[in-house]
């Protein structure tokens, strides 16, 4: 497509004491794009994007926002984003129109009226002159998210935005991302380890593990490519599991009475369909279960990490 | 950086703490004279009873409160912003951390300001509702006729900003270097109390900004050229350090919040 760049990081590198958090991480986002960003809690996640943001300084590496160094460019580069980097923090002792009073003098020709409108667009306009102390976290998620959108930013970065929140507040936020990049075009960055959640709302997906981007590209691309995984029901499950276990494609091979689930190392349903009917197996049924982002993830990571 | 510190003053006013604060200035004013009124001179610092020489007979005591009330604001101002992450919500945006500091800096004089004009209204008022206003100020052990009286407790009271302003520099410097809001609290009144030993000694005295918290007033009434340099300098040289340091510390600072 070539898409204008927002974002790229390039050989972002911080090191606290002696561990290297984050090891000279790429990250290239797209207009347009909803990144989500994987990893494990302690992978580097957070560290990158307040790095990003500004709030931490690399040992290394560089960071452009749409084209400008954040460095040398900052006001330049991050007019073009909206954060909420860990958890969105307020005043709460005053109420959300006033937190989002003191945010909008910050910004160059942010109105009363665009206070409005974002307070309308996260659904909070009733609740503005209420104490943001008395907000629950899903309400403040939605002030940060709203405080973010104040500048009409191009990318809009948010870290595990749906962490803490019960499963209404979480369709709630998820609903309101897919909503702004439709229909405002808002590209997004987002950390998360719920797998799930990313694979919901965003189009491409990085993992990173142990400060390291270890898998990068389109989240459809990503499920379609390396293992797959087939059900397959028959009436002869010994012979079926013997002539599997024989295939070059078939990685594993576990059973559950007549039901088969074969891992294999590429698309081969097909060709395993047809090894069982050649050899005059009866198959009931035969389907590939489709691929999750769980599932890339774990066998990318092998599984470490605390999650 | 105007509409930064605009932001500052209205987070200022909005806080309880600042009205506390004067509620006990003016608490303690009351006290003063109900003591006098009490016992009389032997139970109180007053030595002319009238409304116009109260604040000049107050002065010094606002030091003690002052080192007490500078570092909770600062504490307040700094540390609570970086441990609740309110200070995200600048730092995300097009503003340098130097401005921020910058920022946090001016509301700071602006809250010992705020706090020193009360105290001499609050305390002419006391004074005079006690004592009514009376025909001359009293200071030093000399007496001036009324205008000169007002004139010289606003240009003493103000000249007293110079060293409260070194005060709050040091307590910012402790506020960015430190973690939490207590340790703030603690460590900037163990040291300010701390550096009152340095009285002790003679030829340190000069050089200790809580003497200068208490007593610049008195270099600054006496308009010796050569001394009011040397204590001007003095200040000076803590509010040039401790700006250099904290901006130095702010500008390095990785922000975990």
């Amino acid at each position: 497509m070539g898409n204008k760049i927002l974002l790229e990081v390039r050989g972002l590198t911080k090191t606290f004491g002696s561990k290297t958090v984050v090891d000279r991480l790429n990250l290239r986002i797209e207009e347009g794009d909803i990144y989500g960003f994987i990893g494990t809690n302690g992978s580097g996640k957070t560290t990158t994007i307040r790095m990003i943001t500004g709030l931490v300084h690399p040992d290394a590496g560089e960071v452009r926002i749409g084209g400008f160094h954040l460095k040398s460019q900052f006001k330049a580069a991050i007019s073009l984003v909206g954060a909420i980097v860990e958890n969105p923090a307020f005043y709460t002792y005053l109420s959300a129109y006033d937190n989002l009073k003191l945010t909008a003098n910050l910004l160059p020709g942010v109105t009363r009226k665009r206070i409005d409108e974002v307070l309308e667009i996260v659904g909070l306009s009733d609740r503005a002159k209420d104490k943001v102390g008395t907000y629950s976290l899903g309400m403040k998620q939605r002030l940060g998210i709203a405080s973010a959108l104040l500048n009409r930013p191009k990318l809009i970065i948010l870290d595990e935005p749906t962490n803490g929140l019960d499963p209404q507040g979480m369709k709630g936020i998820k609903e309101l991302i897919a909503q702004l990049a439709a229909e405002q075009g808002i590209s997004f960055l987002i950390s998360s380890h719920l797998l799930h959640e990313v694979e919901q709302i965003c189009t491409k997906a990085g993992v990173i593990r142990k400060g390291k981007l270890i898998a990068e590209g389109e989240v459809r691309q990503l499920l379609a490519s390396g293992e797959e995984t087939v059900e397959i029901v028959t009436s002869e499950p010994d012979k079926a599991e013997q002539l599997l276990r024989s295939a070059s494609e078939v990685i594993s091979v576990s059973r559950s009475q007549d039901q088969l689930i074969v891992r294999t190392n590429g698309d081969c349903s097909f060709k395993l369909n047809q090894l069982l009917m050649t050899s005059g197996v009866h198959i009931r049924t035969i389907s590939r279960r489709p691929r999750t982002l769980e599932q890339f993830f774990f066998d990318i990571t092998e599984g470490d990490g605390e999650r | 950086m105007i509409r930064l510190i605009q932001n500052e003053f209205y987070k200022t006013f909005r806080l309880k703490k600042l009205y506390i604060f004067m509620a006990i200035l003016a608490v303690h004013a009351w006290l003063t004279v109900h003591f006098y009124n009490a016992g009389g001179e032997w139970k109180s610092v007053i030595l002319m009873p009238n409304g116009q020489s109260l604040p000049l007979t107050l002065l010094n005591s606002m030091a003690q409160f002052m080192t007490v009330f500078i570092p909770i604001y600062v504490a307040d101002l700094i540390t609570g912003e970086v441990k609740t992450g309110t200070l995200k919500m600048s730092l995300l945006r097009p503003v340098r951390r130097i401005e921020w500091l910058n920022a946090k800096i001016v509301s700071l004089f602006v809250f010992m300001t705020v706090l020193l004009v009360f105290s001499i209204a609050a305390e002419y008022a006391i004074g005079t509702l006690a004592f009514g206003w009376g025909e001359q100020t009293l200071y030093a052990g000399s007496l001036y006729t009324q205008t000169e009286g007002v004139w010289l407790t606003l240009r003493l009271s103000f000249s007293m900003l110079l060293p409260y302003m070194a005060c709050g520099m040091i307590v910012m410097f402790i506020a960015v270097s430190a973690t939490n809001i207590s340790t703030t609290i603690g460590l900037s009144i163990g040291v300010l109390t701390a550096m009152q030993y340095l009285n002790a000694f003679e030829q340190l005295k000069p050089y200790s900004i809580v003497n200068q918290m208490y007593f610049f007033h008195e270099y600054a009434y006496q308009i010796n050229g050569e001394a009011a340099a040397q204590n001007i300098a003095v200040i000076a040289g803590y509010i040039a350090v401790f700006y250099l340091v904290s901006a130095i510390i702010i500008k390095r600072k990785d922000f975990i919040l």
